[in-house]
Parts: C-alpha cells; structure tokens; sequence
C-alpha cells in the first residue's frame, strides 16, 4: 500500500522529486491509477486549497505544490488519456478577458482545477469573447472561467455572458478577479463567482456535478 | 547628504497626489492600453492631470510610469521606448510642478508576474528591467524613486538596489496588503504582514516606509497599518488609500469614498505616523483638494 498521507504532504511542500516517484512507486505496486491521482495528488492539494482560503499559506505556497502536483500528474498523464475513453474529464476553459493582461490569479485557479483532475485549457490573457466561445465548443468545455484584475476590464465579461446566450452556447460561466463579486456575477447574468482558487474548483464541482444530474 | 523631499518631512506631512490610471481611462485610454506609452504620444493629457494635482495642492507628484519597466512595456510591444517613456514621465511631472516647490517620485511598479523559483521569470530579468527603468528616472532627475504595489520581498528587494545603484536620493518602498478575511489582520497576496515588512524595510535601510492600493484595505485598515509600522521603526511613512473599493453601478466602475470621506481620514494617518499622505486607485484631484484642506486646517490646529 502506498504511503498517500506522505505523498500528500509532500505535495503540500512541494517536493517535486518525490512527489514524482512516489507516485512511479505507487503504479510499479500496480495501484489504479486514479486511485493513486485521487489519494495521492488532489488529496494533497485540497489542503493546500482548505489551508490557502484560510489565509494559512499564501500564493508561493500554492505555487510549488501545483508544480509537485504536476510532476506527479506527468507520471499519471499518459495512463489517464490511455484509461478515458469511457470517462472523459471535465474540461474548464479559461482566461483573462479583453483588455487585461493580469494573470497570476488566473494561473493560480488553473492550476487548482488541474489538480483537482479538471483539464484546463487556458486561453491567456487579452481573451475575446469570440475566442471564448470558440475553445468552448472545440474543448466541448463544460466550464468556462473569466479573470479579470481592473474595474474597468471586468465590463467586459458581460459582453462574453451576452454572447454565451445569444449563440446559445451550453456552458457555465464563472468569473474571478479583485474587483468583482457576487453581486457582479448576478448582475451580469454569469452562473458563478468564487472569491479565491480553492473555491473556484468547489464552485466548478458543483456546477458540474448540477450538470450532470440536471 | 540628505534628500530635499526628507529634509521637507522634517517640518511637517507632505500631500502626495491620487490616482493616474483611473484619470488616464478618464481622459479616453482604453482598457488595456498602454497609459505609460502617452507621456510620449499624447503628453497634454498626463500634463493635465498632473496639473490638476498640483492645483489641488498637492506637494508631490508620482510620474506615470507605473507600467514602465521594460517587461511590462513588452506586453505592449512597447519596450524599445521604455528609455524615453521614463524620461519623459519625469519631464511633464516637473513641467506639472512648475515654479512651486514640489516633489517628483519616479514610480516603478510590479513587473507583473512571479519570479522564480515560485513562477517562471528569472530574477535576472527583473534586476535588468528595473535597473534601467531607476537609472532613466534617477538620470532625468527624480526626487525619490517610490518602489510600489509590491507583493513579495523579493522583488521589492530588486527595486531597492536598482533605486539605489542608480543614485536615487530618497527611496520609497510602498506594499499593497490586502485584509486577510479568514484570519484577519492584513498580508500581501505573497503572504507578506506588514511587521515583517517594515522590519525587512529598515534593514534594507529605504528612507520611507509605505503602503498603498489593497483589496478591503479603507482608511481605517490603513491606519492600523501605519500603526505597525510605526511600531516597527520611527521612519517616515507614506500612505495612499484607493478612494474605497471598487463598486458597479449600471456597470459602470464607482469608488464611492467621497472626497470628504478621505479627507476626513487624513487627521487619523497622521496622528497614526504617516509623513505623506496620498490616494491611490479611484482617487482625484477632488480627493486631492479634501486632503490639503484636512492637512492644512491640522497644521493650523
């Protein structure tokens, strides 16, 4: 049996090496691989996320754990794709909006979701909403997630929840960023807003988890 | 040898003035645009607004160039004018100034991104950025160099060699702390608390303490900051508040503290500590004039 609580708190450091082969270890004592994903990595990175929203570690933190988490999703990455076929993962479009090239926050959400087992496709900064709309319908994205870090950049994420529903496109819109909050998110027509990187993946959950059952 | 902007502190608080960003967006600058890239394309507006500081009474002038180091202007392919923006950013704030005595601070603010080993720029790069972005303000002759909106030590540390291998004669090192909702009490996004900041500020020896901007950071939240500070180390400090936090209305973007609002937070940073006094996002020359009249009516009580 592998030694998930060590490989968590490894991620919780950020000890990429050992990260990494502790999870080769834990496919060479022939454990599934989405075991070892969910008990190995998102496991350690949900505390990262719990202890992060509680203003416990702060964005360095959260840096280097995403960065052990992937290195031990490099390993996984091939046998995932390999085993999916039946069970595709969620995918989450994202980007910064028109206008705004600010993207620590965005990154950090991005990787949150990444570890949390989403597939991120992330569109950068400066996005428009044709662009959005566009990687919504070629990812099939279930999700798609707006930042933006100026007052006057997060008008523009009512043009993209505008454009969303005229084209029709079926997709929850959830936005992030300092100057926005629920209040925006309504008052736009958006489906979710999430304050920090933790809850924006139980935010993304959730919408996907009404998703499937509605 | 002393600085001139220091040896003013000495005789009573200094009015810095308030936001150039949001009055740029004002005066037509797209979101997005390059509002550094008009100190040398469309010079009469920066001037304006710099003047319209001094008008309200503003001692000190902070010179567009927040956005001026070399990578940000990259994002703008704008980074073969970074020379020129600088220096004349300092240009039109003394052209602003004109025969009164004031200050200039030559601004230099976040490169925009992470350094490693937490993110993906080398520290190098940043050292190179801000190192020619203080040596063309310090050669068109600055005041002081106002590091500012700084997150992480790190960095800050780059700004403070580079003002200072550039022979700045004051420097102003300015964080921006947000108040932390779950634990209370306020820390930059890079999980700097303002103690920690100040102590590492004295031993680095800047001339002035700061702070500026911050998500949920009022008045009342700068006063407390100003407090640590000042329990920290005697130096001067300088404080600018945003105008309140960024409100909606008819999606428009409003800061609802009105002048009056931050005037009247102008007697409660002083007897806290802070020597200049300023706004940040959303603040205007309105706010500007609020604060001189709360400044002078203190030194006349």
């Amino acid at each position: 049996m592998p030694d998930y609580a060590l490989m968590n708190q490894l991620v919780f450091e950020g000890n990429q090496a050992e990260v990494k082969s502790l999870t080769e270890g834990a496919l060479d004592e022939g454990r599934d691989v989405k075991e070892v994903l969910e008990e190995g990595l998102i496991a350690g990175m949900k505390v990262v996320g719990e202890d992060f929203k509680r203003n416990k570690i702060f964005v360095p933190e959260v840096l280097l754990a995403a960065r052990a988490m992937k290195a031990g999703m490099s390993v996984l990455e091939p046998l995932l794709t390999a085993c999916d076929g039946d069970a595709q993962r969620d995918v989450i479009v994202m980007g910064t909006v028109k206008g705004d090239l600010h993207d620590i926050g965005k990154n950090l959400v991005g990787m949150m979701a990444e570890g949390a087992g989403f597939t991120v496709v992330d569109l950068g900064t400066n996005t428009s909403a044709e662009e959005f709309i566009a990687a919504v319908r070629e990812h099939d994205a279930l999700i798609l997630g707006m930042s933006a870090l100026l007052t006057t950049t997060m008008v523009y994420m009512k043009t993209v929840v505008d454009a969303v529903k005229e084209q029709g496109v079926d997709v929850s819109v959830c936005i992030g960023g300092a100057p926005v909050g629920p209040e925006f998110c309504d008052e736009i027509g958006a489906h979710g807003y999430a304050a920090d990187a933790a809850s924006a993946v139980q935010l993304f959950k959730r919408l996907v988890a009404a998703r499937n059952s509605g | 040898m002393e600085s001139a902007l220091l040896r003013a502190l000495t005789r009573g608080p200094l009015l810095s003035d308030g936001a150039m960003g949001t009055e740029l967006q004002r005066a037509g600058l797209k979101p997005g645009g390059c509002g550094e890239a008009w100190n040398l394309d469309r010079r009469e507006h920066v001037l304006t607004i710099q003047r319209a500081y001094v008008d309200a009474g503003a001692d000190c002038l902070v010179t567009n160039t927040f956005g001026g180091s070399a990578i940000m202007l990259e994002r703008h392919g704008e980074e073969g004018r970074a020379r020129a923006i600088n220096t004349a950013a300092v240009e039109i704030a003394r052209e602003a100034g004109g025969h009164k005595q004031g200050f200039v601070l030559g601004d230099i603010g976040p490169f925009g991104g992470v350094m490693e080993p937490f993110g993906d720029i080398p520290a190098a790069r940043v050292v190179e950025a801000f190192g020619s972005q203080a040596e063309a303000l310090c050669r068109a002759g600055v005041d002081a160099i106002l590091i500012e909106t700084q997150t992480s030590l790190e960095e800050l540390a780059i700004g403070i060699d580079a003002a200072r291998a550039a022979g700045a004669p004051c420097v102003i090192a300015s964080l921006a702390f947000d108040a932390l909702v779950e634990a209370g009490g306020f820390a930059t996004m890079m999980g700097v608390h303002p103690e920690v900041a100040a102590a590492f500020l004295v031993e680095r020896d800047v001339e002035v303490l700061a702070l500026n901007c911050g998500t949920g950071v009022d008045i009342d939240s700068a006063v407390e900051i100003v407090r640590t500070y000042r329990e920290v180390d005697p130096r001067p400090i300088m404080v600018q508040p945003n105008a309140g936090q960024p409100e909606l209305e008819n999606l428009q973007t409003v800061y609802r503290q009105t002048p009056e609002e931050m005037g009247g937070g102008v007697a409660r940073l002083i007897s806290a500590g802070a020597g200049i006094v300023g706004g940040c996002c959303g603040s205007t020359p309105e706010h500007i004039r609020a604060m001189r009249d709360a400044l002078d009516a203190l030194a006349q009580s």
